[in-house]
């Protein structure tokens, strides 16, 4: 779900490289502009903010605006690159000591942490809010407590059982332990969602909680204006010392939501007046690129993180001809990949993709099952494979993809690649609002789509097994858009599951990966980039994987 | 001899508008403004009907991806300069796809021209049809067709295109937009044929007609009908750049022809977030655009003033 709506959320882009480096201003000789304490931080946001309320915080980008008002057992680092796919210890003193071969996890709180009244943060609170989450209330957030909790299952959440669920206890303050129903290794990165913050039960007001979290971080909300703007002010009874990720520099962040894409480019190209103290949420689109590159001070201030989001073309194996491995691999062979990232914005937009997993995922290894000159496409061992499979004479399928400008012109590149080896392809466009329900639904699902992920960690224990294992395919909501249904592979998923070791496993899941690659239910074209342009008196900007790219709004600041 | 004579003096009324019809493009071509127009327009249909034989010529295709005209490293911005105008692509391409602006162009104009003008040809047949009916017979046949034209014009139309074609997926998009254009523009027909049929029926040759027992058909086929070529010509001719703009805008809107069949709507709603960093993708389908509906738009004028002498500036 995160990485479904990273996704379709405008064009966004990650990458795996992530070097935040290749943007960075260095304005003034020697100044290197540190970033001072003070001041209002502009954060232009072409989105809306799905849900501020931890439970429901899902979606990449409020996930990112998250981190700034809420903490969590254990986080993300605050670091570009790979290095930010690290988890490291937030409101928890270390990232979690498991027991009974990892069915039993156990959390520490660090002291000295409050909430935004003065009060202690305790063990019961974060106990409160992971029990929020099972409330039929509060839809959209992760499924892992009803998942993992022992009991989790028979739960209804807190405003129908106020006596807590019993698989999660807190012995005392400072304590909290989960009891699962089966051994999980990476539950400590798992702890580092929004799910896992403190929410005080006097402070829940249920569906409203969402325009009003308490805040456990820096920031607190200081005014709230639903799809228009964000102001954060400051929470004064966060105390640094305690947090190690967070820099809480500015003294307000304003988050300007719902902009419009070109115009939010033509203002930070310009960059002056309170834009210089601004920054872009989403990078910027195709034709920006030209304009940003050919100007040396612009393109200074563009900052270029990675992300571990994989872009695909998904092939429905439950429509023939498609269930045929031959024709499948022939669309791998077909497929334009380079013309699908121009139509992205090109390089800056990510690295082609020729495996599943993206390689600043562990157990990813390097691997081209179907090459061709510069990613451009073999439409001639297409035919090839086309003609062997008896579709010699052609075939003709349906793309499906959001009726905006860009999912358009995706479409058409897939289109024109495709059709150099034969294959008719017609453009089924959705509007953006209903997309993800119609592909979603198996019996709407067409043959092809153009789709993505985002592990929920870095790992491929929320990806792989995710999108597919057959046992997942439902009629709504599938997220195994290839419907791929291989009895060895779920075996092997099973299999995978119940190992202790996370190295074992990180291996294992990539061996894995390229025998599912070699059936080709999905063919992958992009690991995303984002390209994101920042004012010239902010300082510390980088993008982070976890975002998919987009600058880790927890490290920004600006210069005096 | 009873039928003898009535024929006799309808045919002599037809024969009056045929000579204007046959005066008519001397006319137009007597005016140097009009006569200009009249090339253009003629170009436009001959470009759209030629299509394939200008891309042969130009070696290009309206779906080709040229990815070698465009620069990767800038976005997709074409390489060259003024969007990429070369040798090879007359107009440039398009950013982003590379694909030739030309073809893209001249197949976009079969598409403006094909629906307008279908569009154009339902909404007068229907508009012709009904407001003759409702000048010619009057009372309840009038009431019904009049209020009938009065519901459709006020109707929010563009809105009411909007839903329907978001509503029908499956349907043909080109048919269904000469369907739902039509049908939302023959009451402007209609209004004017009915009031020329009102006045034409009360004529002196109509009730000579009649009282040498025409019968109602002949009536109208033969004495009201011919008599309103004029005026129905004029309409249709200031309908069609309408409807061209109209199919634009709902392309422009997301609505129109579907990918990748070429149109200057979604030509131009496309090349909108990219106005400052390659303008000329911007400035030629808007240009097309701007010239085939002036031209049009001249052309109903000068029809209109080569028709009714009195009316003419």
């Amino acid at each position: 779900m995160k990485a479904r709506r990273s996704g379709l959320a405008a064009l966004v882009a990650l990458g795996l490289v992530a070097t935040a480096g290749c943007g960075r201003a260095d304005r003034g000789a020697g100044g290197q502009g540190q970033a001072a304490k003070g001041g209002t931080l502009h954060v232009l946001s072409t989105l809306d903010l799905e849900h501020l309320d931890p439970a429901r915080n899902y979606v990449t980008s409020s996930e990112d605006v998250g981190r700034l008002i809420y903490r969590t057992l254990t986080t993300y680092a605050a670091a570009p690159g790979k290095a930010g796919g690290r988890i490291v210890p937030d409101l928890a003193t270390d990232t979690g000591r498991p027991s009974d071969g990892a069915r039993t996890w156990t959390f520490t709180l660090k002291p000295g942490t409050k909430f935004e009244d003065g009060r202690p943060i305790t063990s019961d609170d974060i106990k409160y809010g992971v029990e929020r989450t099972f409330a039929a209330e509060l839809p959209e957030g992760p499924p892992y407590a009803r998942m993992w909790l022992a009991g989790g299952e028979k739960y209804k959440g807190p405003y129908k059982d106020r006596r807590g669920i019993a698989s999660i206890e807190t012995p005392d303050d400072r304590s909290i332990v989960f009891k699962l129903n089966h051994p999980v290794a990476d539950f400590g990165s798992a702890v580092s969602l929004p799910m896992f913050a403190p929410v005080p039960p006097d402070k829940d007001t249920g569906v409203r909680y969402d325009s009003r979290p308490c805040s456990s971080g820096p920031y607190k909300i200081g005014e709230f204006e639903p799809k228009k703007r964000l102001t954060l002010v400051r929470n004064t009874y966060w105390n640094p010392a305690t947090d190690s990720v967070r820099k809480g520099l500015p003294d307000k962040v304003v988050i300007d939501l719902n902009l419009d894409p070109a115009v939010v480019d033509q203002r930070l190209i310009a960059g002056t007046g309170p834009d210089a103290d601004a920054v872009a949420f989403e990078p910027i689109g195709p034709a920006s690129v030209g304009p940003v590159m050919a100007n040396p001070a612009v393109r200074r201030r563009l900052v270029t993180g990675g992300s571990i989001n994989t872009r695909y073309l998904a092939v429905n194996t439950a429509h023939k001809p498609l269930d045929d491995v031959r024709v499948r691999q022939a669309i791998a062979y077909a497929l334009d990949k380079d013309a699908l990232r121009t139509t992205r914005g090109g390089p800056v937009a990510g690295e082609l993709a020729t495996t599943l997993l993206p390689p600043a995922l562990p157990g990813a290894t390097p691997d081209d099952p179907f090459p061709s000159q510069d990613g451009k496409g073999d439409p001639a061992k297409a035919k090839a494979l086309l003609a062997e499979a008896g579709h010699g004479s052609g075939l003709t399928l349906t793309l499906d993809t959001p009726a905006t400008t860009a999912g358009k012109a995706q479409g058409e590149a897939v289109q024109a690649s495709l059709g150099r080896a034969g294959i008719t392809v017609k453009i089924n466009a959705i509007s953006t609002s209903a997309f993800y329900s119609t592909v979603g639904n198996t019996g709407q699902e067409h043959e092809l789509v153009i789709d993505g992920w985002t592990p929920d960690w870095p790992g491929a224990s929320t990806y792989l097994p995710t999108v597919f294992d057959g046992r997942q395919i439902t009629a709504e909501g599938n997220n195994n858009r290839a419907q791929y249904d291989a009895a060895k592979v779920d075996a092997r998923f099973d299999a995978i599951a119940k190992m202790n070791d996370p190295t074992a496993a990180a291996t294992a899941y990539g061996e894995l990966a390229k025998e599912i690659m070699q059936d080709t239910p999905v063919v992958p074209f992009l690991w995303d980039k984002a390209a994101i342009l920042i004012g010239s008196d902010v300082a510390g900007a980088y993008g982070h994987v976890a975002y998919v790219g987009r600058l880790d709004l927890v490290s920004l600041g600006l210069r005096k | 001899m009873t039928t003898a004579l009535p024929t006799s003096i309808p045919s002599g009324v037809r024969r009056r508008a045929g000579r204007r019809d046959a005066s008519l493009l001397r006319r137009l071509l007597g005016q140097p403004s009009s006569a200009l127009t009249l090339a253009v327009v003629c170009l436009l249909v001959v470009a759209a009907i030629a299509a394939p034989l200008i891309t042969w010529l130009a070696g290009t295709s309206p779906t080709t991806f040229h990815s070698d005209a465009v620069d990767p490293a800038l976005g997709g911005l074409p390489r060259g300069v003024a969007g990429g105008i070369s040798a090879r692509h007359w107009l440039g391409v398009e950013p982003g796809s590379g694909r030739d602006v030309l073809a893209r162009v001249v197949y976009g104009a079969r598409i403006s021209l094909l629906i307008s003008v279908l569009a154009t040809g339902l909404s007068v047949v229907l508009g012709t049809a009904l407001g003759l009916a409702a000048g010619f017979f009057g009372g309840w046949v009038d009431a019904v067709i009049g209020r009938l034209m009065d519901l459709l014009m006020s109707f929010p139309s563009l809105i009411f295109m909007i839903a329907l074609i978001s509503a029908a997926p499956g349907v043909d998009r080109q048919l269904l937009l000469v369907v739902v254009l039509g049908f939302f523009g023959w009451p402007y027909v209609g209004r004017l044929v009915r009031g020329q049929a009102m006045v034409l029926a009360r004529g002196e040759f109509v009730a000579a007609a009649r009282v040498l027992g025409a019968s109602r058909r002949a009536l109208l086929v033969r004495e009201v009908l011919p008599n309103l070529t004029g005026p129905v010509l004029v309409v249709a001719t200031m309908s069609i750049p309408n409807y061209i703009a109209t199919e634009a805008g709902l392309s422009f809107l997301g609505i129109g022809v579907r990918p990748p069949t070429p149109s200057w709507g979604q030509m131009i709603a496309s090349a909108v977030p990219w106005y400052a960093a390659d303008p000329m993708y911007f400035l030629i389908p808007g240009a097309f655009l701007f010239v085939t509906v002036l031209a049009f738009n001249v052309l109903g004028d000068a029809v209109r003033d080569a028709l009714d002498p009195r009316s003419r500036r």
